[in-house]
């Protein structure tokens, strides 16, 4: 495949271009993501499926659709995704639509009211539900102009094209698309920004066990992830499966959320002791135990096998060697971090890191063997 | 008996090749050049080991007891070497994919071989299996279809996963018989997939399934014709699955087609489509909405059905494409059906989906509406 890279980082106005062309590729893979901000607030994820929902039908009025497949609109759980396969002769059109979708900011009560009606008949996995509570009072023009304009600005939005695109050929088109521009990121204060004190997810029930606070990104995190929730030899599988009979697959992993990202445990009903059995099996990891969580990471970055164990959405993990996974991948990191997502350097660091890095990482989440378990994260 | 092997072993294409040994187990074997990893999958045939009421389950806790290798770690043991195996037990047939770094593909196929020797079970591991395959079903989440299957084909369609309370009263013996008979060679095919050259891997696979005696199976048991109905589930969300004849008919083609244009008019729509030698169903659903797929297949009119044809064709087509292009998914299809009778071959429904008309495009999409349909409907339906 040849890769190249365009990132404009500097660009006023325009939103951050990612190009991975691939030469072999029959079609474009588009990924739009805004990554959510630190102090991003239970209000606002509440109000995320509304505004999936506008703009879904904001994608059906200005057309995007007609010029994509496969087109979906998802909050996942500290980002704004939008993505669509399209083919290259499309592609002019189809980022013209998608300017004008990023654009929207006025919802008008109608259209607010016929979204909420699309989503009644929507069910939602159960831990969606749980994380983020629907909004009782409902969102308003108000809130979810707010929203707009902290997600669908400049300064937040990446767009990561692969496939069959020449490469430096997309900024040029968002340059002269008449709605190409669009709104910087605002500094202003807005209703809903308060003190990082609130926690993204106060006041719930959590099904799961979740570390805190959430952290910048670290190698030793991956490997640590990995090690706790990566495939039929990871700390959950051994211990909440096979010892504890507790789960047929217990999700766990590197957790994205608005301040970083949070090692965690997916499981609803997990309890202190079972999670006491978690803390006391990560304190017997071996060096085998993270020569196999090192296999694992470079088998899904190199070789495109399952099991990578980073969750940004509600559904699955991210694959980061498939066409989709690694396009968005790269749109998320760079909207994340504001680096750009290299498997190669990464597994050079995965493989610097060390067991007692590992064991570290993992007390943030399970406690050290002296402290009695809590039962609140 | 190499000579006899090398007449047998046919090149179907220059990266491809594929023979029946003398005993009766098969291999295929294909290099994908650009692929990343190898996808190496064992496939056991239902031959003498077909399911009823009395045994429901007893193939999928033999799956369970499998795949955990000789020493209960195989999974592990792969994963400390970048490999990943999983496994699947389906109506028709069972499947172990081990996925491989082309690096460790001689480390695979050694599991490969341990899968082939199984210890033997025994009751304790038989009573920790079958408590995870009740966090399994409980887990579950394709009860529209699994229902919609019983309404079609009574005994003949019970679900995969088995009845609980039969899993738990298996007794090691009649677990190792079931798995001595799943293991018999005539049940056995091996599918390998990715960028490594084939022959090597052609001559690995004729010694490791060479030295298996073949034992008499009875011929495989095809499924009679299905009938339309509807169902009721526990799940949240609606269903609609059409009756479909063998992989081989130029129908299951358009049916292809209609299903895959039908699900690019309702958003969210899962499609499921498992080839078979016999009769079997065709699928879409949808579990986060709870309505408006029935009503949109109901609703369409002749000129909108006309206008999908295009659709439904080109997709099948590309569909089926990027399945073959993928190390997995050829390796799923091909070993599926072969699985179940090797004179068949998922080139044949290449070849119809080339030939489709527009009138058997019509048709197959009348097979999605009621009264010829089995639907399949959540309890929360319509709430």
């Amino acid at each position: 495949m040849i890769l190249a890279f365009a990132l404009l980082l500097a660009q006023a106005n325009v939103p951050r271009i990612l190009e991975v062309p691939n030469a072999n590729a029959t079609y474009v893979h588009v990924e739009c993501v805004a990554c959510f901000p630190a102090d991003f607030q239970p209000e606002e994820g509440g109000a995320m499926p509304l505004l999936c929902q506008l703009l879904r039908d904001s994608a059906t009025r200005t057309s995007l659709r007609r010029y994509t497949s496969r087109f979906a609109v998802r909050a996942g759980l500290d980002n704004l995704r939008i993505s669509f396969n399209c083919a290259l002769v499309n592609i002019e059109a189809a980022n013209h639509a998608l300017a004008s979708v990023l654009r929207q900011r006025q919802f008008t009560d109608d259209q607010i009211d016929a979204a909420r009606q699309e989503l009644s008949g929507f069910g939602e996995p159960a831990y969606k539900r749980l994380l983020w509570p629907k909004l009782t009072g409902g969102a308003d023009t108000e809130l979810l102009q707010n929203l707009t304009d902290r997600l669908c600005n400049s300064g937040s939005v990446v767009i990561c094209y692969s496939g069959a695109i020449p490469s430096g050929t997309m900024t040029p088109i968002w340059r002269r698309d008449p709605y190409g521009l669009l709104p910087p990121a605002d500094s202003g204060l807005h209703p809903f920004q308060r003190s990082l004190e609130s926690r993204f997810f106060a006041g719930q029930k959590i099904p799961a066990f979740i570390s805190k606070p959430a952290s910048k990104f670290s190698p030793a995190m991956l490997v640590a992830a990995a090690c706790l929730g990566s495939g039929k030899g990871s700390l959950a599988f051994q211990v909440l499966r096979e010892k504890l009979g507790a789960a047929y697959t217990p999700e766990a992993g590197l957790i994205g959320n608005p301040a970083g990202f949070r090692l965690g445990v997916l499981m609803e009903g997990l309890s202190v002791e079972q999670r006491a059995a978690l803390g006391r099996a990560a304190q017997e990891l071996k060096e085998q135990d993270v020569a196999r969580a090192k296999a694992m990471l470079t088998s899904s970055m190199k070789w495109g096998l399952d099991l990578f164990p980073l969750f940004t959405g509600f559904d699955h993990c991210v694959q980061p060697a498939s066409l989709e996974g690694s396009t968005f991948l790269y749109a998320y990191w760079a909207a994340k971090n504001g680096e750009i997502w290299d498997p190669n350097l990464m597994l050079k660091l995965v493989e610097g890191v060390k067991l007692a890095e590992v064991k570290i990482a993992l007390q943030a989440l399970l406690g050290s063997p002296s402290s009695a378990p809590r039962s609140e994260p | 008996m190499l000579p006899l092997v090398a007449l047998l072993c046919l090149q179907i294409q220059p990266d491809q090749a594929h023979a029946t040994l003398p005993n009766n187990s098969y291999y295929f074997v294909e290099r994908q050049p650009a692929a990343r990893y190898e996808s190496i999958q064992l496939w056991l045939g239902n031959r003498s080991a077909t399911e009823s009421p009395e045994t429901h389950g007893r193939r999928h806790l033999a799956e369970h007891i499998l795949v955990r290798g000789l020493d209960g770690a195989l999974g592990a043991r792969l994963e400390s070497h970048g490999c990943f195996i999983h496994a699947n037990t389906l109506r028709d047939a069972m499947q172990f994919e081990i996925m491989a770094p082309p690096s460790e593909t001689a480390f695979a196929l050694s599991a490969l071989k341990e899968l082939l020797k199984p210890a033997g079970a025994t009751q304790e591991a038989i009573d920790h299996e079958a408590k995870i395959i009740d966090l399994e079903i409980a887990g579950h989440d394709e009860d529209l279809l699994n229902s919609a299957w019983e309404v079609a084909f009574g005994a003949r369609g019970l679900n995969p996963l088995g009845n609980p309370e039969i899993i738990h009263k298996t007794v090691p013996i009649e677990l190792d018989e079931l798995i001595g008979r799943l293991l018999a060679p005539a049940n056995i095919s091996v599918f390998i997939s990715g960028p490594a050259p084939i022959e090597p891997l052609a001559k690995s696979l004729r010694s490791m399934l060479a030295t298996r005696a073949d034992i008499g199976v009875s011929p495989y048991a095809y499924r009679p014709e299905g009938k339309p109905g509807r169902a009721t589930s526990k799940e949240f969300g609606e269903c609609r699955a059409a009756l479909m004849g063998g992989i081989e008919l130029p129908e299951t083609a358009a049916l292809l087609a209609a299903a895959l244009a039908l699900q690019s008019r309702a958003e969210g729509a899962e499609l499921v489509f498992t080839p078979s030698a016999s009769h079997g169903l065709i699928g879409l659903y949808q579990t986060d909405a709870n309505s408006g797929l029935g009503m949109m297949i109901d609703g369409l009119d002749a000129n909108q059905t006309v206008d999908l044809y295009p659709v439904g064709v080109n997709l099948a087509r590309s569909w089926m494409a990027q399945q073959l292009a993928n190390p997995s998914s050829s390796c799923f299809l091909r070993g599926l059906i072969a699985a179940q009778d090797r004179a068949m071959r998922i080139e044949t429904l290449i070849d119809n989906l080339s030939s489709i008309s527009r009138k058997d495009f019509i048709a197959a999409v009348a097979k999605f509406k009621t009264g010829q349909c089995v639907t399949s409907v959540g309890e929360g339906f319509g709430s």
